[in-house]
């Protein structure tokens, strides 16, 4: 038996996870709540152009009770662990998720990197802002969307200048022409 | 025999120094010792203008730039959003297919594919700093630099307007 069969690392659900929490973010914090980890994960699949793990649309967006479940084995198995009700690795975690890096595909690790890098250091309603515009379908059954809506001139600008998104798409979330965007920007800063 | 450095432009960039700046010409003794380059899509960007400049000198453009018109880099997309209309996916596509070209572009979220990439990357701050080393630029064309980039609608983070004032001697 490998260590991949041994705590079942060969499916996507178990193995991206514990990649993810291998990873810095921007703040260079390897850490992540449910929330992050999950939109992390969506975001990937999107970069990806893949619908690997399963996800529902529910209230706070776009989740997958597939990947609860299996954060809750790798807890079990002792490879993940909460702090202050966030997600680390374990050692033993560490180990493992330094062994899969070395065999996961370059180009997804490239695209789990940026998607970490993107969204776990942002606040929760600028995360889940971000990935409701990204998704449009997520904000179906969202009780969340339309109170972020009604704040979405700061959260667009906020995303622009932490650099999560360039003007192009600020403008076209806002409604409004790059340059009326990039006006509020400098009139603001 | 030196290489010539080699540059490759985003849409803010041209316009803040072409436009705003007024630099056509010590941009023209620039592009004498380095190559700088503008895909097809950040040319026409420039083209369109705005309010402030709604004919901006397109013919000056193609004397300072050479106008690739390279294929996209489709691994780029979903980076993107899946949109190609941005300067900024083109301008990476062209470094991409060309490592020895740095990206000139302003906007973090550009600056942040480009680290991604491992690809080099300055910004209009980075040009002005290469001009005034080439000593393309006196202290009077700092100041007005200097002055015309923080009135600018392009937004520069505090960082980079912080190296501008260092740069520009204030």
């Amino acid at each position: 038996m490998s260590y991949l069969d041994d705590f079942g690392l060969s499916s996507p659900s178990r193995k991206w996870p514990l990649l993810a929490l291998s990873l810095d973010d921007k703040c260079k914090q390897r850490d992540m709540d449910i929330l992050h980890l999950q939109k992390v994960m969506r975001y990937f699949e999107y970069l990806r152009d893949t619908l690997e793990l399963q996800y529902s649309n529910f209230k706070l967006g776009v989740v997958s009770y597939e990947l609860e479940e299996n954060l809750q084995t790798l807890e079990e198995s002792g490879l993940v662990e909460r702090e202050k009700g966030k997600y680390v690795l374990t050692r033993e975690g560490e180990e493992l998720a330094g062994k899969l890096e070395k065999a996961f595909d370059k180009k997804d690790l490239q695209k789990l990197v940026f998607a970490k890098q993107q969204l776990n250091d942002l606040t929760p309603d600028e995360t889940m802002y971000f990935m409701y515009r990204l998704i449009p379908e997520s904000q179906v059954h969202s009780t969340e969307f339309h109170r972020l809506e009604k704040k979405r001139d700061d959260l667009v600008r906020s995303l622009f200048l932490k650099g999560r998104i360039n003007s192009n798409t600020a403008a076209r979330w806002l409604d409004m022409s790059e340059k009326d965007f990039l006006d509020l920007v400098r009139d603001d800063a | 025999m030196t290489l010539k450095p080699k540059f490759v432009f985003d849409t803010s960039p041209t316009i803040i120094l072409l436009e705003k700046c007024e630099l056509s010409l010590q941009l023209l003794s620039f592009a004498k010792h380095h190559i700088l380059v503008s895909p097809k899509r950040v040319m026409e960007e420039f083209s369109v203008g705005d309010r402030e400049n709604p004919k901006p000198d397109a013919a000056v453009f193609k004397k300072v730039f050479a106008v690739r018109n390279a294929p996209l880099d489709k691994e780029l997309l979903p980076f993107f959003n899946y949109d190609p209309s941005s300067g900024e996916i083109w301008v990476i596509s062209y470094a991409r297919q060309h490592p020895d070209f740095t990206c000139v572009i302003d906007e973090a979220f550009g600056r942040s594919v480009c680290n991604l990439f491992g690809i080099r990357v300055t910004g209009t701050i980075g040009i002005v700093k290469e001009m005034k080393k080439g000593k393309l630029l006196n202290s009077d064309d700092l100041k007005v630099i200097r002055d015309r980039i923080k009135e600018s609608r392009f937004y520069l983070s505090r960082e980079l307007l912080r190296q501008l004032d260092v740069i520009c001697g204030s």
